[in-house]
């Protein structure tokens, strides 16, 4: 039986919460990565939309990453004990997506529309995460134990302050909580073996 | 008990799809239909953001989240948790659709042109392909994917952009199907003409 397999080109990217509920979760995968842009013809064939990240495992053929990490952090028990739980996790995780696209729109709008998602947009996020994770000891933005959420606002945190570590100065609790997320064994486990590529 | 609430601006948007769920499903709510964002109604959204979902003890934003809850609940999921996973992706692929859509509307001649010829061709072939003899994405009953996808050719059979599917007779089929359903032509025959977006 082989193992699972993610495909995505050498980056993080829109791969890398996946990669991380996969450390996470403790899973033994193929981590098939190739040059950015191309997607090598065999891959696509795969895909569902022609896209990439793509995940296989013996049960599934899996395109779309929001879809990937959804199946993976209900596979591994971390969208919390009920619909309630879940619906808040899934609500939470989602808004590192939003900032997101908000990168992606700022970084084709040019400077002025990067100084305003650094300085007003982003920001806005920050502040209500900082507001719970304070509120929850700086360890949880839900529950009392990690979900995906937790994972994925790591994620989102750790890559900007990769590219910019000064970013969250006005954001302690954020701070706090990376630092605590770090500690987890499999994620630290992880980041010391990971890649470093620009994006 | 209280009916649930639906909160979203007056116009489809990303509030549609939540619409179309939720009436295919018979579910008895509450639309509150919003003008511009008050500071005050932007104070209880977590994100200052809408769409905005109450249900008993939850209180929720984000389009996604609100989507998965409701199709979980009211079963328009599929066999098993796999396909329920193939399923969201389908979905997903109708918020590409949207977002590229937007970006098209609101952009010049190349976001235009990536849209009517890359993403929009692209995504409606993978929708024609995977739609069965049953005339679902899905095994034998209408899902959530079939749902997004009846939107995503609605709003753009709305917004004139019927030469999108002159390829795909099976997607404009399902719409057809869905459009004239028990469950969904009332609340289409009554939701507002004059909206916006």
């Amino acid at each position: 039986m082989s193992l699972p397999t993610l495909y995505y080109f050498d980056a993080k990217g829109r791969a890398e919460y996946a990669r991380l509920l996969l450390a996470f979760a403790g899973v033994d995968y193929t981590d098939s990565r190739f040059p950015y842009p191309g997607i090598p013809a065999e891959v696509a064939a795969k895909t569902t939309f022609g896209q990439v990240p793509h995940y296989t495992d013996g049960d599934i053929e899996l395109s779309q990453s929001l879809a990937i990490e959804l199946y993976l952090a209900r596979k591994h028990g971390l969208l919390g004990s009920n619909a309630v739980d879940e619906a808040k996790i899934i609500s939470y995780a989602l808004s590192t997506g939003d900032i997101f696209q908000a990168f992606l729109m700022a970084q084709q709008g040019g400077p002025e529309a990067m100084e305003k998602y650094k300085n007003e947009i982003a920001p806005r996020y920050y502040r209500v995460w900082e507001k719970i994770l304070r509120e929850n000891g700086c360890k949880h933005i839900y529950g009392k134990s990690i979900t995906y959420a937790d994972i994925v606002i790591f994620g989102s945190i750790d890559y900007v302050l990769s590219m910019d570590s000064n970013r969250f100065e006005k954001f302690p609790s954020c701070l706090e909580f990376h630092r605590h997320m770090l500690e987890v064994p499999a994620i630290k486990k992880y980041l010391a073996s990971r890649k470093v590529t620009p994006f | 008990m209280s009916q649930p609430i639906f909160h979203y601006f007056d116009a489809r948007g990303r509030g549609e799809e939540i619409r179309i769920l939720l009436n295919y499903a018979g579910v008895k709510y509450t639309e509150d239909r919003i003008g511009p964002l008050t500071d005050e109604i932007r104070s209880k959204l977590t994100f200052g953001q809408l769409p905005w979902y109450q249900d008993g003890s939850l209180s929720i934003t984000q389009s996604m989240a609100i989507e998965s809850y409701i199709a979980r609940k009211y079963s328009l999921l599929g066999a098993n948790e796999e396909e329920n996973a193939e399923i969201f992706s389908y979905v997903l692929s109708v918020a590409d659709m949207l977002d590229s859509f937007i970006k098209a509307f609101m952009g010049g001649p190349e976001q235009k042109k990536n849209f009517d010829d890359v993403v929009a061709p692209r995504l409606i072939k993978a929708w024609e392909s995977k739609i069965n003899s049953n005339g679902h994405l899905f095994g034998n009953k209408i899902s959530w994917a079939d749902l997004a996808v009846f939107n995503s050719v609605d709003y753009l059979l709305w917004a004139k952009n019927d030469k999108l599917f002159t390829q795909s007779p099976k997607c404009l089929a399902l719409h057809k199907k869905l459009a004239e359903s028990p469950q969904l032509k009332p609340y289409l025959e009554s939701r507002p003409k004059d909206i916006k977006f």
